[in-house]
């Protein structure tokens, strides 16, 4: 069985977490640009940040033959810092045109004031002028509110929203999404928030339309194989192979696909050395090359 | 014909014709701009989406006339290369601070393309230090890039920046065979850092890179290296074989002991292309 994580925050995780991670069938992952847990006090912490997300992270997960990918966006807590935030959006043009990048994201609301609306806005301009699909993340305190200003900020731009995933969502809020035509992203942890067994149990009750799974696992307590161990659970509860490889493997590859820079063939094939993908194998331990005398 | 119209034919030749369109289109906004750096930014972004990674094929020839045929490049990078050429010829900045910025917004395609087109871009070596400096670079397309059928290092690298080069070459498993011009940059530091790097792998019961004698003046060496020389040309692996007896070739005197391995195994080889080696030498030699 194939997986794909379309959230995980693979920059605090370990090379033993990628390891585990390829031996569970997780072919491919999305990370989300976020904060780093403590908060950015120079515009060059993000241009570090985002060139690791689109060079050193993906070289790690290709040394497991898992495909890295990522989203770039201002994140809504550190979007408080108004001034640097600001800064932050002025380059952020430049990364959104990059290869590997799938969406504007993960963009949204922390505490939802008047510097995460500017952002927001910001940032969902983009998304259109880069023709890219927008991922936000609902906050953990006040979801529902949250979520409800959110979906108002989605169809105020007039954006489509099958181009939106609203991540993070839970049984609350969950329903206050189906009606308007976004992908609908749920993240599973150990402790807290949305587990296997309750995840299953919104699959049942709402279908496999447009649903989404990821672990979200960062340098938190999180589990990085929670995208397999909710394809355990869906199986043990009566749900298909094609039903599984559909919720964990394709719907998160088709809502990326929008951006025109993944596709579901890529992720499927098998393993290739990335270096010997494009650089003639003579060039690399391969054949002898002829040595002029 | 100069390079930029080299590489732009034969891009508009070897490409799909809607890529060409884009390149094109975009070509012209570089060129007439009044921000030209903006314009290549997004466009060198985005080349790789719009011209893929399928093979590419252009014969070069340098101001000397010497001509080398690129088939390492894919239309991806060649693209890239030509993007660059365009944003340096209409450019107010100096060069070396154009590529610097170039080179940190490149992601990592980017950056390797600006890498194997860099003796096209900067034929003077102005940005020989910071080319250097690539070098420290843990990824193996970064160093294949500047590395690998590419000759600028051995036009334009300091000694030290060229044998660290080599020896990181030699480490990663990479064919030093691919450094254009080494044999003319073999010194004696380069000899001995690799006849110690020999010392080292066999000490450790491991193997050695067969191509590690291209970078090695015999001339440089004790007498402790000919054993290990000596076991390779006759060793079962045909390829390492091969380099050491190419190797030879390059030599400007073979220590006799070397030279009696070469008429022993003469007489054995059974590998054409080897065979062929070995006569070279005995008939240069005058053995």
């Amino acid at each position: 069985m194939k997986y794909f994580d379309p959230h995980v925050h693979m920059v605090s995780r370990t090379t033993d977490d990628y390891e585990n991670m390829a031996a569970a069938g997780i072919r491919g992952v999305v990370e989300p640009a976020f904060w780093q847990g403590q908060p950015r006090t120079s515009l060059g912490s993000y241009i570090d940040y985002f060139d690791l997300l689109l060079g050193w992270e993906p070289f790690r997960a290709s040394q497991f033959g898992v495909l890295h990918y990522c989203t770039m966006g201002m994140n809504p807590k550190e979007a408080n810092n108004r001034k640097l935030a600001r800064e932050v959006l002025d380059i952020l043009p430049r990364y959104l045109a990059k290869d590997g990048v799938l969406a504007v994201g993960e963009i949204g609301y922390d505490d939802i004031t008047p510097e995460e609306d500017e952002a927001l806005l910001a940032q969902m301009a983009m998304a259109s002028d880069f023709d890219l699909p927008i991922l936000i993340h609902t906050p953990h305190r006040d979801k529902v509110g949250g979520t409800k200003r959110t979906l108002d900020m989605i169809r105020d731009a007039g954006t489509a929203p099958e181009m939106v995933l609203v991540d993070h969502l839970n049984e609350l809020t969950l329903p206050l999404v189906l009606d308007s035509g976004v992908w609908r992203g749920h993240s599973i942890y150990p402790k807290t928030k949305m587990s296997e067994s309750r995840m299953v149990e919104l699959l049942k009750q709402y279908g496999t339309e447009r649903m989404v799974v990821n672990s979200a696992a960062d340098w938190g307590q999180s589990d990085p194989l929670k995208v397999p161990k909710v394809g355990q659970a869906m199986l043990e509860s009566g749900f298909s192979e094609a039903e599984v490889r559909k919720v964990l493997f394709e719907n998160p590859i088709e809502f990326y696909a929008q951006s025109g820079r993944i596709t579901l063939a890529e992720v499927e094939r098998p393993e290739i050395d990335q270096t010997q993908q494009w650089m003639n194998n003579s060039v690399l331990r391969g054949q002898a090359p002829i040595v002029e005398g | 014909m100069d390079h930029y119209t080299t590489l732009h034919s034969a891009l508009l030749q070897q490409c799909p014709e809607s890529s060409a369109q884009w390149l094109d289109q975009v070509l012209k906004s570089i060129e007439s701009t009044s921000d030209p750096s903006a314009g290549h930014q997004i466009a060198s972004a985005m080349a790789r989406r719009k011209l893929g990674d399928g093979p590419f094929n252009v014969t070069l020839v340098s101001a000397e006339g010497v001509s080398s045929e690129i088939s390492h490049w894919l239309c991806s990078d060649a693209a890239r290369i030509l993007l660059a050429l365009a944003l340096v010829s209409v450019t107010e900045q100096a060069l070396p601070s154009l590529l610097s910025e170039l080179y940190a917004h490149g992601d990592e395609r980017e950056r390797a393309a600006l890498l194997m087109g860099m003796s096209l871009l900067d034929q003077n070596g102005q940005w020989s230090t910071e080319a250097e400096d690539c070098c420290r670079t843990n990824s193996l397309i970064l160093l294949a890039a500047i590395g690998m059928n590419n000759p600028y290092p051995a036009r334009h690298f300091a000694s030290r920046a060229f044998n660290q080069l080599a020896l990181k070459s030699l480490f990663l498993g990479l064919n030093i065979a691919n450094i254009q011009g080494l044999r003319g940059r073999r010194n004696s530091e380069l000899s001995m850092m690799c006849a110690g790097f020999i010392d080292e792998r066999v000490a450790a019961g491991r193997d050695y890179p067969i191509s590690i004698w291209l970078a090695i003046r015999m001339s440089d060496c004790t007498p402790d290296t000919y054993p290990y020389m000596a076991a390779c040309l006759v060793s079962d692996d045909a390829n390492r074989r091969y380099y050491a007896a190419a190797s030879l070739l390059q030599q400007e005197s073979i220590p006799a002991a070397i030279r009696e391995k070469i008429h022993q195994q003469l007489e054995m080889e059974a590998d054409d292309r080897i065979r062929g080696v070995f006569q070279k030498l005995t008939e240069s030699e005058g053995m």
